[in-house]
């Protein structure tokens, strides 16, 4: 969906608390539409609070509390009246540990779309070829379409779980560590997955892997005890960053 | 105590201070040589070259692992990526001395041709802009670096005197032509020294503030 304004997420002032822990304090960013940003800082610095601010996947928490404005595309998701079921259909999520489905791999695809009301083999089976092969997987498991998902592999665990995100038709991906269990060349099937899938995607990536961001994405945001210190371009936050301690991070002078 | 990737960022720089140290040296005994045109001291500066052109190997295998091993960014990635520049740049600088060491004596065969202070005086700023360079390099000046730099024009003015002075000389009294013409390469060494000093600082410079001046007019830099 293209957006007047060119940012596909935003965030306004954004505080997020969980019970008495201030987690957020006063996040403004804008992620622009197709390209890939990444969220690094170190642990409990608030970088997956944020992400799952996007798709409200926080709200399964109890105690918290949102302030702020978030927009997916324009759209206050905070406000009442959304629909969680169609944002999350239109912002995807794959997590750290990949979760197949104990079912077929056609299924585990096919799945979201079937329980959105999509019926028929061929139409079902469609959506499974074209996300399979967005997700750089289709090759490797298309002539095993009904064994189990779970005999799959770790790396191609986590593609087949990039690709039943892909089958929903999201506008938007959000990745959380996505490749933080994977072997390296796992790891750069998953990298190179991401550099295609830009191309027609938002995709807002949380990694502890500071190569990883410096190699797969356009915009890096560094967080650091709930708050955004910087915000610029991956080329200049990985050879000139504006400020000190970014640069301690990135050097691994700490956390 | 020092974790080991700042340990292996150090020996890195300390590789490269030794081997600067020992060009340092050469250029001193380079001027001495052609003060007391000492053929033994000529000579010992062409036997210190093989010993530099290892450290110039040493810096580059000590990068490369320190970068196979570490990834480094920002600074660090700069840091490293000037230790692979300079060593070529003093292995340069010691050729050059070695260059006027083998010239040595024919420039010392007398009577000496008159421009010899100039020359002197050039090896002199020539040296003094390598050892600033790397003392800008040590304390992460960029602003003693550019300095430096403006230096270098006056080398090239002595450069362009003592070429023409050699040329009116030879003119003159075709005899001299091999001596001049000695005289008129050692020039040209030293020219080339200051030229490397200068190609040192604008590195100091990209250390500091991360961006090239190299192929940057001085005019229009953004100090």
């Amino acid at each position: 969906m293209s957006q007047p304004n060119g940012f596909a997420l935003e965030s306004h002032d954004l505080d997020f608390f969980y019970g008495e822990v201030h987690a957020l304090k006063k996040i403004n960013l804008k992620i622009p539409q197709r390209q890939v940003t990444a969220l690094i800082g170190p642990s409990g610095c608030g970088k997956s609070t944020y992400l799952r601010c996007f798709n409200r996947m926080n709200d399964m928490i109890e105690g918290i509390r949102v302030e702020g404005r978030v927009l997916v595309e324009s759209e206050d998701i905070y406000s009442s009246g959304v629909d969680l079921e169609l944002l999350r259909k239109r912002v995807g999520m794959v997590f750290q540990k990949s979760n197949p489905f104990p079912m077929s791999i056609r299924e585990n695809v096919n799945y979201g779309p079937r329980m959105a009301g999509v019926r028929g083999r061929g139409r079902l089976d469609e959506i499974v070829e074209r996300s399979l092969k967005q997700a750089d997987l289709w090759v490797e498991v298309k002539e095993r379409l009904d064994d189990s998902a779970l005999d799959l592999s770790g790396g191609q665990q986590q593609r087949l779980c990039i690709a039943r995100a892909l089958a929903n038709e999201p506008d938007i991906l959000l990745l959380d560590e996505p490749a933080s269990a994977l072997d390296p060349i796992s790891t750069a099937k998953i990298e190179e997955t991401l550099l295609q899938l830009k191309q027609n995607y938002t995709i807002l990536i949380v990694t502890h892997n500071l190569q990883q961001a410096a190699r797969v994405a356009d915009q890096t945001a560094f967080f650091m005890l709930g708050e955004l210190v910087e915000f610029s371009d991956t080329t200049t936050m990985f050879t000139n960053p504006c400020e000190t301690i970014t640069e301690e991070y990135i050097t691994g002078r700490f956390g | 105590m020092k974790r080991q990737f700042e340990q292996e960022l150090d020996e890195i720089k300390r590789t490269i201070l030794t081997m600067a140290g020992m060009v340092e040296k050469g250029l001193a005994d380079v001027a001495r040589a052609l003060t007391t045109c000492d053929s033994e001291l000529a000579n010992g500066i062409v036997a210190m070259d093989d010993e530099i052109d290892q450290y110039e190997v040493e810096i580059d295998r000590l990068a490369t692992e320190f970068i196979a091993k570490h990834q480094p960014t920002a600074t660090d990635l700069r840091f490293v990526i000037v230790a692979i520049k300079l060593g070529p740049e003093l292995e340069r600088i010691a050729d050059n001395a070695v260059n006027i060491a083998e010239r040595l004596l024919d420039i010392c065969r007398a009577p000496r041709l008159k421009p010899n202070d100039d020359l002197l005086r050039m090896l002199g700023l020539a040296s003094a802009m390598v050892s600033d360079a790397i003392a800008a390099y040590v304390a992460r000046d960029a602003g003693a670096a550019r300095g430096i730099i403006r230096r270098d024009d006056e080398v090239d003015a002595l450069n362009w005197s003592i070429f023409r002075a050699m040329i009116d000389r030879m003119v003159e009294d075709p005899d001299s032509i091999t001596r001049a013409i000695d005289m008129v390469l050692v020039a040209r060494f030293i020219e080339r020294i200051a030229d490397q000093a200068t190609n040192i600082s604008e590195e100091v410079v990209y250390l500091v503030e991360a961006h090239p001046i190299r192929h940057v007019r001085m005019d229009t830099w953004d100090e």
